[in-house]
């Protein structure tokens, strides 16, 4: 059966690497404007979106420049001003025979955008035109001028539906690239904050961005994540998400090696703590590494917020993490084995609910998990306007029928929905925790708290051999960095936390000085006084 | 269809089997019969007959779904067996569910079969996993098979929560002497103390015509009529709730009962042993005859004990601390303060001494066994533990004798602060 398996992956394999375009076929750019529109017209064949404009000049209008764009693709109104009008406008003045001076001229003077480039290879100059920009080619020259005209239209900037926070930004990112630099620039007015761009995806020609804080992100980190990105080999990159499982250490782990974030604030804050950010053209998700276990427990909102109610809100979300992986695992080990340590009074209520139901306890939360699993997936999935059948359905199914039918006991169902609500706090590992369950559950029904405890164990040691781009995992747990626990599970106030963690290996670790809070500068005062 | 195929199909079952039958020795809850309660009576047929009391499953708002109102909360089985696992064994052919004893409330022991002594049935529950060790031990002065079946919780819907409570009342009451299992055994098999049990009967009365006072205790006390204490388990005058009674204690030597004692003496018992927590004690007036003064007392500490060995044959030396709240001053006599508070501590203080030093002359002449433990505080005389065996305390105590000292304080009024006579038309009520 493998055997098959790995048979079919390598045809599909030898079949990519036939239709992958070879982008050094195209040549360099011919000298002869006719050259160019033949080649042109056997590139975009097909393509009725590509628009070539045919502009004379010169002495008796003998040298002919094209302009090439895609149509939709291109700010209509930036192209017609910086590009067509003053072209139109001077060039009949211009009367040179010579396509280079013409050239020169139209570089430097005439065409008014910041935005422009020179290029050389025939590959390159479509690369332009496919991802928005326009190509000027001029008769005689084997160069191009590429001016960047792309059109920034798109979604505004909202507050992101998948993050919400109570205090904090409401911006989020955008699916395009120059709007969510723009929005990170905002945050860090800072030229060591690094913007590269790179192109990936044969096909797709998607721009990404690696941000990082020069100075604060480790260079080998930075390193690590150019290396790696250059490694993806692929025709299609639609989305961060398929960078994340391009780059991520660890490609067979339930849990996320790589972080996501919508919120410009959340991802300042990240490079700001010295880690990468990758940004990809078309998506509002950004990824950012070295991505650590402890960043899932962690919220923009609590570095917002007093270290009390921050600290209090950590440890309730990794007790709603371990209950959403646990408690229907515990519940079926105290009912089939356990039932000396179950106070006598809830037992027999116990004993009462569990009459009437036909399954066994791991069959009965079985079923209650995969209806409330299929009922989460048709919530993502459905057409908005139907939402509300489906909650009336699901209340009602879940909630009343199934214990009314005698299929499941009352407690199971209590037991599903605490799992669920608890599984929704901790929105990073809601997928890890959906599949983990099973296992826990299936342990406990076959070995009971003894199987739990090994199915735990097993996870732990898992956690445990994980890294995010050569950080460990689980840090600053294991290996115990005494220095990062002050942004853990208890988190010590802002204006203590006046050091970077040190896990991630920063080059400057200092974020502020030490006795900037209010009372402290007050005694500095009047000790100065005295 | 090809090897491979085949294979990973059989894999899949394989791994599949453990996650569906779960293991060998899973039952869920509703498969199980809990006993709450096991009574140990001398067979007629055979060695014991064993009452167990199975609760029914009962969901969790209506009351009770075993129950309707006059239907009990448990179900009552009888099996006259050799040994206790054989008896189980013998239930489960007539109970339909399997029998756990994982959650037992109590275990009950008829006087008769104590009084032959319970090693063999304490070293089997001690052996058995199954018993918990916390569990009170129950002597029943008449049979346990009655005790239990009058056990008819009007209270409390779950016979299991009337277990738990009744035999935790020595600490408001102190007319139970607090056992547990664990510590029954332990005290059992030891060489420095002998254990004891709450006695249990059901009661004797069925309406208050019935009543009488006739086996009260009052007398031995000295006093003229009956006090709160002055009864063995099932002479109570009263009805109402459960028929069962617990007042109290079995008094053994060794695994072997040898005597009972009343609540009054459970009282004194549990301030020897420190174990006292509050209770309410009814006092004499001593400034204004046939009147009672009512006060809550508690531990101020925790007692002192202190044991020499002067010839050969232990001495005891006891201090009691105990204080007290004023509940009710019934002759309006001002205790509040000045000398008549001094007065009611020193009267307080001699009848706490004379309780005790009639308890111990009962516990060192009558029964001869030290159920307050005073032999783990004379080990320490003994270098050796050899010299402590040879010593053999528990045959040399009763030659003890004992030193009493009893400090009390009234530490609270109530909430009122001056008592002061009513006052009617023929005047002051202490002018009359």
């Amino acid at each position: 059966m493998f055997g098959r398996i790995r048979e079919r992956y390598r045809e599909a394999k030898h079949k990519f690497a036939n239709v992958r375009v070879d982008a050094s076929s195209y040549g360099p750019i011919p000298g002869k404007i006719k050259a160019v529109q033949a080649r042109l017209d056997e590139i975009f064949s097909q393509c009725n979106d590509l628009v070539i404009k045919e502009i004379s000049c010169g002495k008796d209008g003998r040298i002919k420049i094209l302009v090439v764009h895609i149509e939709g693709i291109v700010d209509r109104r930036l192209l017609n001003q910086d590009v067509i009008h003053p072209i139109l406008d001077y060039l009949p003045s211009v009367q040179s025979e010579d396509s280079s001076s013409i050239y020169q001229q139209l570089s430097k003077c005439i065409v008014i955008s910041s935005d422009i480039k020179e290029v050389h290879e025939m590959w390159q100059a479509v690369n332009f035109i496919v991802s928005g920009d326009a190509v000027i080619f001029i008769d005689g020259e084997d160069r191009a001028l590429v001016v960047g005209v792309k059109s920034p239209e798109g979604r505004q900037v909202e507050e992101p539906d998948t993050e919400t926070s109570i205090r904090g930004s409401r911006e989020g990112f955008v699916e395009n690239l120059p709007t969510n630099m723009v929005l990170i620039r905002k945050r860090i007015k800072n030229p060591d904050l690094k913007m590269e761009i790179m192109q990936l995806g044969e096909r797709t020609k998607t721009d990404i961005c690696i941000c990082y804080i020069k100075g604060l992100a480790n260079e080998e980190i930075v390193r690590e994540v150019k290396e790696r990105l250059g490694k993806i080999n692929t025709d299609a990159i639609l989305d961060t998400g398929i960078i994340e499982q391009y780059i991520a250490d660890n490609r067979l782990t339930l849990f996320p090696l790589v972080g996501n974030s919508e919120k410009c604030d959340k991802l300042a804050g990240k490079l700001l703590e010295g880690r990468v950010a990758i940004i990809c053209d078309g998506t509002p998700y950004v990824l950012t590494v070295p991505y650590l276990f402890i960043e899932s427990i962690q919220a923009t909102d609590d570095y917002f917020d007093h270290a009390f109610f921050a600290s209090f809100m950590r440890l309730l979300r990794l007790l709603a993490l371990l209950t959403s992986n646990l408690l229907p695992a515990l519940y079926v080990a105290l009912v089939v084995f356990h039932h000396t340590v179950i106070p006598f009074k809830l037992m027999i209520t116990l004993a009462a609910s569990q009459q009437g139901i036909p399954f066994p306890p791991f069959i009965e939360a079985l079923l209650m998990i995969i209806a409330f699993e299929l009922l989460r997936e048709a919530g993502v999935r459905m057409p908005r306007p139907i939402g509300q059948a489906l909650s009336i359905v699901g209340a009602i199914v879940l909630g009343e029928a199934s214990v009314a039918a005698g299929i499941a006991s009352n407690l199971m169902v209590i037991i599903v929905a605490i799992t669920a609500v608890c599984s929704f706090v901790v929105p990073p590992l809601i997928r890890a925790t959906m599949l983990i369950r099973f296992v826990f559950l299936a342990a406990a029904n076959f070995l009971g708290f003894l199987g739990i405890m090994v199915a735990v164990v097993a996870v732990f040691t898992h956690l445990c051999t994980l890294r995010s781009f050569g950080i460990p995992y689980l840090a600053p747990f294991s290996p115990l960095t005494a220095h990062d626990l002050k942004d853990s599970l208890i988190m010590v106030p802002i204006w203590a936390m006046i050091t970077r963690p040190k896990i991630l290996r920063q080059q400057e670790n200092v974020r502020g000085v030490k006795g900037s809070k209010r009372q402290e500068v007050d005694k500095g005062r009047d000790s100065q006084k005295g | 269809m090809n090897k491979g195929k085949l294979l990973a199909i059989f894999i899949m079952l394989g791994a599949m089997c453990p996650v569906m039958t779960s293991c060998f020795d899973a039952r869920e809850v509703d498969d199980m019969g809990f006993v709450i309660a096991l009574g140990l009576d001398k067979g007629k047929t055979n060695a014991l007959r064993m009452t167990l009391q199975i609760a029914k499953p009962m969901a969790g708002d209506n009351g009770g779904g075993g129950g309707k109102d006059d239907e009990l909360p448990y179900a009552q089985f009888s099996v006259e067996a050799p040994a206790i696992y054989t008896g189980l064994n013998m239930i489960n052919t007539f109970a339909s569910k399997q029998i756990s004893l994982t959650h037992i409330k109590v275990v009950v022991f008829s006087s008769e079969l104590a009084r032959e002594g319970l090693g063999p049935y304490l070293r089997a529950m001690i052996r058995g996993r199954e018993f918990r060790l916390n569990m009170p031990i129950v002597v029943a002065r008449s049979t346990a098979e009655e005790y239990l079946k009058s056990v008819d919780p009007k209270l409390v819907l779950n016979a299991a929560k009337f277990y738990e409570l009744v035999y935790q009342s020595y600490r408001y009451t102190g007319l139970i002497p607090k056992v547990e299992f664990h510590d029954f055994y332990l005290a059992a098999e030891s060489n420095c103390r002998n254990p004891v049990a709450i006695l249990g009967n059901s009661g004797r009365f069925l309406t208050a015509e019935d009543f009488d006072i006739d086996n009260s205790t009052f007398r031995e006390h000295g006093r003229s009529a009956p006090f709160e204490g002055d009864f063995l388990a099932g002479d109570i005058p009263g009805v109402g709730g459960a028929r069962a009674e617990n007042i109290g204690l079995a008094v053994f030597d060794g695994d072997r009962m040898v005597g009972e004692l009343d609540g009054t003496d459970t009282i004194i018992h549990l301030l020897c042993t420190g174990d006292f927590v509050h209770s309410y004690w009814t006092v004499p007036d001593p400034l204004s005859e046939g009147y009672y003064v009512l006060i809550d007392v508690k531990q101020s500490r925790k007692p002192r004990h202190h044991v020499e060995i002067v010839d050969g044959d232990p001495v005891i030396h006891i201090t009691l601390n105990l204080e007290g709240d004023l509940l009710s001053v019934q002759s309006a006599v001002n205790y509040e303060v000045g000398e008549n508070s001094l007065t009611l501590e020193s009267s307080v203080e001699s009848l706490v001494k004379e309780q005790v030093s009639r308890f111990l002359d009962k516990t060192i002449s009558e029964f001869k066994s030290d159920i307050c433990g005073f032999g783990q505080h004379a080990r320490k005389l003994f270098t050796t533990w050899a010299e402590w065996e040879a010593y053999q305390w528990k045959s040399k105590y009763k030659d003890a004798t004992y030193t009493i000292n009893v400090n009390f304080k009234i530490r609270r009024p109530g909430l009122i602060l001056k008592s002061e006579p009513s006052i009617s038309s023929e005047g002051r009520s202490d002018d009359r």
